[in-house]
């Protein structure tokens, strides 16, 4: 479903409709898209039609920076929990002791739950971070595991990021030739933003 | 190796095999392969570019955009066409369990996708400088 265009253009409809709708997707909100286009371009005064379509693509490409970093954490998070389960496969299955001890035969089959509560519950991963430590797997081994082990991934939605930035910086550099004041503003207002909130999603 | 029988019987029943007969269904059949409509040839938006084109050459001389205006104007258009198809493949994660292979999923589309977008960038890119 079309999103509606963005507070600041309601009223020029057609030029709203030639820059497009907010790039939301998911359950990002028109609301903090609009926040955040608020708070990179208020230092810009009366832009032309040129300068507003090149803003435009700053705060979307920006946007999409910082959802790409998301799904970045979230895809090394997955392969960490990939490896995690295969670590504990392994502890599992040399376990000492009778199969037909029940304690025994549930850890046996356990692994995939506990690897699930390693990615879903922070009590739970503290406690089999502890066990794998104690098999000589610290938490920063299990993630260069998931690193080499994802790496395909990883690097394909770096890939993405790294692209989005030469956009991001191609249109700055157009603001920037057509004003240099509003640009370096523009440079300052992003980086605080999309870096505080990458530093909130990473903890 | 087919005997000539079952040769013979191949042909007979190729000439069969003709597609679509109606133009209904020759139609139907010439969007078979169509999945997001980005590689096309024509333009889908002809009717929308020349108002697109006026607003880029507003402050110059809007009665008669240039032909860097109307590039421009058709990149941006396909651009917008790209977006709306790459924020579709964001739903579809998002709708989903988000496991590993949806994630897997997810890049292998927008790889796809993005070359698509590279590409009326660079164009719209090109069409700005001379505006």
């Amino acid at each position: 479903m079309p999103k509606p265009i963005i507070k600041s253009l309601r009223s020029h409809s057609e030029l709203a409709r030639f820059l497009g709708d907010a790039p939301l997707v998911g359950d990002e909100k028109q609301e903090d898209y609009d926040a955040f286009y608020d708070s990179i371009v208020s230092t810009m005064s009366q832009p032309d039609v040129i300068n507003q379509l090149y803003l435009k693509d700053f705060v979307d490409l920006s946007w999409q920076i910082r959802r790409e970093r998301l799904i970045l954490a979230d895809t090394i998070r997955l392969f960490q929990k990939e490896v995690v389960l295969d670590l504990l496969k392994t502890a599992y299955s040399k376990l000492s002791g009778p199969v037909e001890n029940l304690a025994t035969a549930d850890r046996l089959l356990g692994a995939d739950r506990d690897a699930q509560r390693w990615l879903g519950d922070p009590a739970g991963r503290k406690e089999i971070d502890a066990d794998l430590l104690a098999r000589g797997y610290s938490s920063s081994k299990v993630l260069a595991l998931a690193y080499r082990r994802g790496a395909a991934e990883i690097d394909m939605v770096e890939q993405r990021i790294a692209s989005y930035e030469i956009r991001r910086l191609m249109a700055l550099r157009e603001i920037e030739r057509r004003n240099e004041k509003s640009a370096s503003q523009l440079k300052k207002a992003t980086a605080s933003i999309i870096d505080g909130e990458f530093k909130q999603a990473a903890e | 190796m087919a005997s000539a029988r079952q040769i013979a019987a191949n042909r007979k029943n190729a000439q069969r095999s003709t597609g679509p007969i109606s133009h209904a269904g020759k139609t139907r059949a010439a969007k078979n392969a169509l999945q997001h409509g980005l590689a096309r040839a024509d333009s889908p938006f002809e009717h929308e570019i020349e108002g697109f084109a006026r607003l880029l050459s507003k402050e110059k001389n809007p009665d008669d955009p240039t032909f860097a205006c109307v590039e421009a104007a058709h990149a941006q258009l396909t651009l917008l066409q790209v977006r709306k198809v790459k924020a579709a493949i964001f739903d579809r994660f998002y709708q989903s369990d988000r496991t590993l292979d949806d994630s897997i999923r997810l890049n292998e589309e927008l790889r796809k996708n993005e070359r698509y977008e590279k590409r009326a960038f660079s164009r719209r890119k090109r069409a700005m400088q001379h505006l």
